[in-house]
């Protein structure tokens, strides 16, 4: 027999997982990529109040006045996905993937002989993990796939020709034209639709057509697309009781690395990531993911990254266990040109990260990317992308504009008070330069971000203060700066 | 110090995307900033400047006309008009390169420039011009080449090296150059601001449009935006600031300026001369073609005839229109050769010469009408004759003549300028401030296919959208809303209005291709020509003409013929049927407005409909003088004229109407006798009138009428009633000799929907879309008044429906959904060779495509070729090949699909053809629904009387002058129903009123002289399951 698992409304359970409390209120999904956005899944009150599938949005706002629409829970369908899987991993070692939130079984060699209860027991599985599952077992895949769908929760079919003459076609998913044309001649159910001579019909509609009628019949048997269950390299351990300093954790990090190297060695992978867990004695935890730079199966590199990690960790409570993931991934067989490096050691760069990460917290550390935006000075932080670390060439139209003499910025820049006369800077006082303004060019006006909370809008002086040099000077909000010094030396 | 300074360079939103500032928005906001002249410099064209000219005037700004050209190597020139060949040359120049070119990339060609360049002015432009863009390449030998072409198109005194200062850090280095470059070549240095907008808050609106133009988001849009504000319109103060450094090239706009002396009053246009016969005068001419139509009109020339005749000659002759009204003539004879019906509208039916050419049908002299509102001494404009013409094919005919006649460049649609409106301005905010499409979708389908902020406001409106007030961006949102709508979109073509010309029409307006092939469109508006003294004809298309030609023909061809003039007038059974509101079909008086006139109203002559037709408009209702009319006509309320002092002077004018001024011509009439207005002030009001853009033009003349009723010591009372009745006719009043033209059509139509229905049905059948209803609700009126239909059937049916007799119509292959005409023609082709013998057959000799054979099956076409739609369906899913020796031969008897039920039946009928000549959806729901009243039994029930209603919905209607109440007509398988929906219900069941196509309505019966309405109060979707419903008659 096989059987199939189903998350009905799979996307609205995903989303409304851990949001118990829009379950009672009227909630459907929405596909916001097309025109309308419309309505993907909407849960029991939606549909009582006219919301269906495929609905514009706007339609179902018209039928249901307090509707809560949201977008699909991406994160949280993966989260479920894994789940479902998991379970059924542990089922059967021939388990497919079906599509998101339904799995196939294969279970013939399975010695099962009540099969409601053992359903009834799946079913229970899932709803510890806060998920409504429907479970359909039948002779072949298609067939316990269309009981899943009629499963509440648990259908055994024990006589196909019986079940299948009363579902609808919809229900064995014909491609959209032959649909249509079926729905055009009246063609309903799939007892309908068998009872039409199976000949004729291919010889009008063509092989879908034949593949459709052998589907109505439940007499397809296809092979299961079987996935493997997730390879996971995990080590774990619980200390008999709370620990005071990191040396057992040290000593026991570097056997799990040696463990995990060799058993990455045995399957051809490497280290890509590690996913460190401290158990704590309040029962929470502390988590940490490390990225390896050059990923390897270097115990002893793996370790280093751990031992900077927590060489600087202060917690507030004693650890009682440890966990640590590591993420396998394919060695990069790149090979560079002669004298090329993308970075002279990835892994001490990273190592470095790491005790600045130390210093300066986590979220504060990364690779400094300029905005592409006329705000002088605008970068965002991005996460460090080790193998893509050169020196980029910079072709910026505006840059090469900015010939003359080069700026040196402070970062910050400097408060200051400038004295204007006639629209121009006069006298400026700040800690760095001090005195009267003898010449001055500009204002130099940028602004943008006007469409967002991050208005900006700044005027720029070039001005040379008596005997201090030559300085950039800016006015935002009515409060000057001093934006940075141009260095004569250089030019 | 302050220079004196002249802005000559500056794109208006009539750049298409690339300028945020009307052009009249640019002309008051130079007057504010005191600049004497300034140049409005539109992208490839002149689209602008007559609007800028217009506004100039008024402000006392100097218009200078100009025009940004994209050069072949995607430079951007800028150019100057100096002298009148300088304008000419400017049009024909840029009409050259838009003909040629498509409606995107049409560039003029650098080698063309020189022979084009005769009285223009190059600039050398900004960072798109030619020169910066290879000075910012550092091509200087490429600058030097560039100068020397410039120089030898436009001669040494008319290129200018144009500087602007942006506030850019960078730009001193470039404007270095540019004056090094002007230094070694001699050249002229000019400032100017490159202006985009007029003020710095429309820079949003710019960058906004470049999103737009660049199909990008501001998020990401980056350093495709401006950087600074700084392009808007700048004061001779500030740009003395800005160019301190370089007084001359301020000195030099002021001497450029005036240079520059075209100016758009001097545009030269004339009108076409007639060809008259060798030796006769156009005078002459006209003269003998109007006495012998008047001939044919009149029978015999009575004395007022002839006198009235001979004065309206004379002023024509004087006023040099002879020409004018021949080419009029000569194109309706045209049509009349051609066999196409055309009927002039307008104020053209005053003249008692336009009803003897035979341009216009009814008599001015019989029905008393003013000559003077067509034409006047003093008014110094071209006359307004308007054409209708049977909409489609025949008209299409008509304008390819025009073209023919006056060439390529001597004719030209006038443009339609698309706004940005409620939608389509949030769809372009919403995607540059990246809105999801969720989002923006939502925000329209709030409008309700309609924008009614009056009762929706903006930000309630984006709140229902999911953008509430304290989204990051929903402040941006709402304040660029404010600054896009009403800014052009793009440029389409006017439905009829045709512009001509005595010399090449390309000289004195820039044309360019329509996106409709073998159209030619200039690229001003109605308005704009008429501002300019360009005469317009307009060449309307009007489906009911088509239908009453067709109408005619048919019943002529079957024996029953009855040509429009023919018809009886005061026939008591036409009239029977408008009084009962039963004009589903016919002309003007079947709107659910008009319907519910009609029975209060109880038109009993052509008069009263002429009054029907001009009383259900905005105007009239706006103007609260709807309401006083019906009173008085039933006698509910004493005819009165405003005072009882006014009332020896009101009554001539106003006594036909009540005392009720409901035509333009009583207003004029109204102007001249209490304001003591000239004919030409009484003129400059009727223009107000019709000039539907401009309120402000509106305002000022109702100033004027106000002050000078005062004078005349006319009571604030009366002259605030008079000034009011004065403005609602802004909105749309109706001339009297228009609505005369129309009642004609109205009771035309009514007459044959009497004595001719089936051929009326027929033809309104043949030429949908149209008119106010579907082909549904038609067939079901039709059915109501006990017609009857035939199916398509593809071994009967001709292209177009037909009449088999008095009372039956057989339905045309015209009606299948996606049947193309050619595979019509063929099918027909086909069995007028020999009648189809099989389904096989009919497959094999017609190679229809599987998609038409499947509508025809499913709607029950195949009927005779196979038993059933079902076998028919069956059947042609067979692959039949041509060489197939058993091809004709029945391929199997097995028929193993189950007939269709009723509701099947319904369903595919709607899918095949859009609509059921079977039993309406609500008789197949009407089981379901026991407490539910039909249409046809409301009569029965009392006022007050709390009941249901339901059906599909055929119209939903928010008129501008009811106050946000909602008009819905719902159909049943007996009549139609009309429901009113409160604003607050409205505001409440928005989505479900404007989505849901079946309908339920609670709510109270008002039944007011056997005008019956459902006041409602609760509303619901009517589940109809599968039911298809037609197309609804929504918010238009």
């Amino acid at each position: 027999m096989f059987a199939v698992i189903l998350l009905p409304q799979f996307r609205l359970q995903a989303a409304l997982r851990l949001r118990a409390e829009l379950c009672a209120q009227p909630v459907a999904i929405v596909d916001e990529r097309s025109d309308k956005g419309v309505v993907l899944e909407g849960n029991e009150v939606a549909e009582s109040s006219g919301v269906t599938t495929g609905m514009p949005s706007a339609q179902a706002l018209a039928r249901c006045e307090n509707l809560t629409l949201l977008p699909r829970a991406i994160g949280q369908e993966r989260v479920a996905q894994a789940a479902l899987l998991e379970v059924a991993c542990s089922l059967s070692p021939e388990v497919e993937a079906t599509a998101d939130g339904c799995c196939t079984i294969d279970l013939r060699m399975a010695k099962i002989s009540d099969w409601p209860a053992w359903g009834a027991a799946v079913v229970e599985r899932f709803a510890a993990l806060e998920l409504r599952a429907r479970i359909g077992v039948g002779s072949n895949a298609d067939l316990a796939f269309l009981a899943a769908r009629r499963a509440a929760p648990v259908l055994v079919v024990q006589t196909p020709t019986v079940f299948l003459s009363q579902l609808a076609v919809t229900e064995i998913d014909p491609p959209p034209h032959l649909l249509a044309l079926l729905r055009d001649w009246g063609v309903h159910t799939l007892g309908q639709l068998t009872s039409l001579p199976r000949g004729e019909l291919a010889s009008r509609l063509g092989p879908d057509a034949d593949r459709l009628w052998k589907r109505a019949m439940g007499r397809t048997h296809r092979l299961l697309r079987l996935v493997r269950p997730v390879e996971e390299f995990v080590e774990t351990f619980e200390f008999e009781q709370e620990i005071e300093t990191t040396e057992p954790i040290f000593f026991i990090l570097r056997r799990f690395l040696d463990q995990l190297a060799r058993r990455l060695t045995g399957v051809h992978r490497v280290a890509a990531a590690m996913r460190l867990t401290l158990l704590l004695e309040n029962r929470t935890t502390h988590e940490r993911l490390f990225t390896i730079p050059a990923p390897t199966v270097d115990a002893e590199v793996l370790f280093r990254i751990l031992r900077t990690h927590l060489d600087g960790l202060q917690l507030k409570q004693r650890p009682t266990g440890v966990w640590l993931q590591v993420d396998p991934a394919r060695p990069d067989h790149q090979q560079l040109r002669l004298f090329e490096s993308p970075l002279r050691d990835a892994n001490r760069f990273g190592e470095t990260l790491a005790r600045l990460i130390a210093l300066v917290g986590h979220g504060n550390v990364g690779v400094a990317e300029i905005a592409d935006t006329h705000q002088p000075d605008r970068v965002r932080l991005a996460e460090p992308k080790f193998h893509e670390l050169r020196a980029a060439a910079h072709t910026d139209a505006e840059e090469n504009l900015a010939i003359g003499l080069p700026l040196r910025r402070y970062r910050p820049p400097l408060a200051a008070q400038v004295q204007v006369e006639r629209h121009e800077p006069a006298y400026v006082v700040s800690d760095t330069a001090h005195g009267r303004v003898a010449g001055a060019l500009g204002p130099y006006r940028i602004s943008g971000g006007w469409w967002d909370r991050e208005r900006w809008g700044t005027e720029e002086w070039d001005v040379e203060i008596a005997g201090n040099g030559l300085f950039r000077l800016s006015r935002q909000n009515e409060q000057w700066f001093i934006e940075g010094c141009y260095d004569a030396q250089l030019r | 110090m302050t220079r004196s300074y002249v802005e000559l360079h500056a794109r208006s939103a009539f750049s298409f995307l690339r300028g945020a500032a009307l052009p009249e928005h640019l002309a008051e906001q130079a007057a504010k900033l005191k600049l004497s002249a300034m140049a409005v410099c539109d992208r490839d064209g002149l689209y602008g400047a007559p609007r800028f000219y217009g506004k100039g005037r008024e402000f006392g700004v100097r218009s200078i006309v100009g025009a940004e050209l994209t050069l072949e190597d995607g430079a951007v020139l800028p150019v100057l008009v100096q002298s009148r060949t300088g304008y000419q040359n400017l049009c024909r120049l840029i009409t050259r390169a838009k003909l040629r070119g498509t409606k995107t990339d049409a560039p003029v060609r650098w080698d063309e420039l020189s022979e084009f360049t005769e009285g223009l002015v190059a600039l050398t432009g900004d960072e798109e011009g030619p020169i910066l863009r290879c000075l910012e390449r550092d091509d200087h030998e490429s600058t030097r080449q560039c100068v020397a072409r410039l120089r030898a198109a436009f001669g040494e005194e008319n290129v200018f090296v144009e500087v602007q200062r942006h506030l850019r850090r960078g730009e001193d280095l470039r404007i270095a150059q540019l004056v090094d470059l002007a230094r070694a070549e001699r050249l002229p240095l000019l400032a100017t601001n490159g202006v985009l907008y007029a003020l710095r808050e429309q820079r949003a609106v710019l960058d906004v449009f470049t999103c737009a133009r660049q199909h990008t988001h501001l998020d990401v849009a980056g350093r495709l935006l401006n950087a600074n504000d700084e392009r808007h319109l700048k004061s001779a103060a500030q740009m003395s600031r800005l160019f301190r450094d370089l007084p001359e090239a301020l000195d030099n706009t002021v001497a450029l300026a005036e240079r520059l002396e075209f100016s758009l009053e001097k545009l030269g246009y004339q009108f076409p001369t007639f060809a008259v016969p060798s030796g006769e005068s156009e005078s002459a001419f006209l003269r003998q073609q109007v006495f012998r139509g008047a001939r044919e009109r009149y029978q015999e020339l009575r004395p007022e005839v002839r006198a009235q005749l001979d004065k309206e000659l004379a002023l024509i002759e004087k006023l040099g229109f002879c020409g004018y009204f021949l080419c009029i003539w000569d194109l309706v004879q045209f049509a009349k050769a051609q066999n196409i019906m055309v009927q002039g509208r307008g104020s053209a039916a005053n003249s008692a010469v336009c009803y003897s050419l035979g341009i216009t049908a009814c008599d001015p002299i019989a029905y008393k009408l003013l000559f003077e509102r067509f034409l006047a001494e003093g008014r110094n404009i071209w006359p307004d004759i308007d054409l209708d013409l049977p909409s489609g094919n025949r008209r299409e005919r008509v304008i390819q003549e025009v073209y023919r006649r006056y060439g390529q460049h001597g004719a030209a649609m006038t443009a339609n300028v698309i706004t940005f409106r409620g939608r389509s301005a949030m769809r372009e905010i919403g995607k540059a401030l990246n809105f999801s499409e969720d989002v923006i979708g939502r925000f329209s389908a709030l409008y309700g296919n309609g924008d009614f902020p009056h009762t929706l406001d903006l930000p309630a409106q984006l709140r229902q959208a999911g953008i509430p007030a304290d989204h990051a961006r929903a402040a941006a949102a709402m304040s660029l809303y404010k600054l896009i709508y009403g800014l052009p979109r793009h440029l389409g073509q006017h439905s009829g209005g045709m512009i001509i010309c005595q010399n090449q029409l390309s000289s004195f307006i820039p044309l360019e291709n329509a996106s409709m092939p073998g159209r030619v469109v200039a690229q001003w508006d109605k308005d704009d020509c008429d501002d300019l003294g360009i005469i317009k004809v307009d060449l309307l298309g009007l489906g009911m003409m088509a239908v009453l030609q067709e109408t005619i023909e048919v019943s002529a061809q079957r024996g029953r013929k009855m040509e429009l003039y023919e018809v009886p007038a005061d026939d008591p059974a036409t009239y029977e049927m408008i009084r009962a509101a039963d004009t589903v079909g016919t002309f003007q008086i079947e709107s659910r407005a008009q319907m519910a006139t009609l029975p209060r109203l109880k038109p009993k002559c052509f008069y009263d409909l002429v009054v029907e037709v001009a009383i259900v408009r905005p105007g009239p209702i706006q103007g609260g003088l709807m309401h006083p009319y019906l009173k008085r006509r039933c006698g509910q309320e004493d005819v009165t004229y405003f005072h009882p002092s006014l009332e020896k002077v009101l009554k001539p004018t106003l006594e036909r109407t009540l005392g009720v001024p409901l035509f333009q011509e009583q207003m004029l009439k109204m102007s001249m006798d209490l304001a003591g207005f000239t004919g030409a002030e009484a003129e400059e009001l009727r223009r107000a009138l019709s000039f539907h853009r401009s309120h402000e033009r509106m305002d000022k003349v109702c100033i004027k009428l106000r002050d000078r009723m005062r004078e005349k010591g006319l009571t604030p009372e009366v002259t605030d009633q008079l000034v009011k009745s004065v403005q609602s006719f802004a909105v749309y009043g109706f001339p009297e000799s228009h609505a005369i033209s129309f009642a004609l059509l109205a009771y035309a139509s009514a007459w044959y929907k009497v004595h001719r229905a089936a051929e009326f049905y027929a033809a309104l059948l043949n030429n949908q879309p149209m008119g106010f209803y579907s082909s549904a609700s038609l067939i079901k009126d039709a059915q109501r008044r006990r017609l009857h239909f035939l199916p398509v059937s593809v071994c009967e049916s001709e292209w177009p429906c037909t009449v088999v007799n008095d009372s039956t119509v057989r339905l045309g292959l015209c009606v299948v959904h996606g049947l193309r005409h050619d595979h019509g023609a063929h099918l027909l082709l086909e069995r007028r060779r020999a009648p189809f013998a099989s389904l096989a057959d009919f497959q094999l000799r017609t190679s229809l495509p599987k998609t038409a054979l499947r509508t025809l099956a499913r709607i029950g076409a195949l009927q005779g070729l196979a038993e059933h739609r079902r076998e028919a369906q069956w059947q042609v899913e067979v692959v039949r090949e041509g060489d197939d020796l058993f091809a004709h031969a029945a391929s199997d008897d097995a028929r193993p699909l189950a007939q269709m039920k009723a509701v099947e039946r319904t369903q595919a009928d709607y899918s095949g053809t859009g609509f059921t000549i079977g039993p309406h959806p609500m008789a197949l729901l009407r089981a379901r629904l026991p407490d539910i009243w039909r249409a046809s039994d409301l009569p029965t029930a009392r006022t007050g009387t709390v009941l249901r209603i339901a059906g599909q919905v055929i119209c939903r209607q928010r008129p501008g002058t009811a106050k946000g109440f909602v008009f819905v007509s719902l159909e049943d398988e007996t009549g139609v129903a009309n429901a009113i929906v409160t604003p607050q219900i409205f505001e409440r069941s928005r989505l479900l009123i404007s989505e849901e196509p079946f309908l339920i309505i609670e709510g109270v019966l008002q039944n007011i002289e056997n005008v019956i309405h459902v006041k409602a109060q609760t509303i619901a979707p009517l589940q109809a399951g599968e039911l298809a419903a037609p197309a609804s008659h929504d918010f238009r």
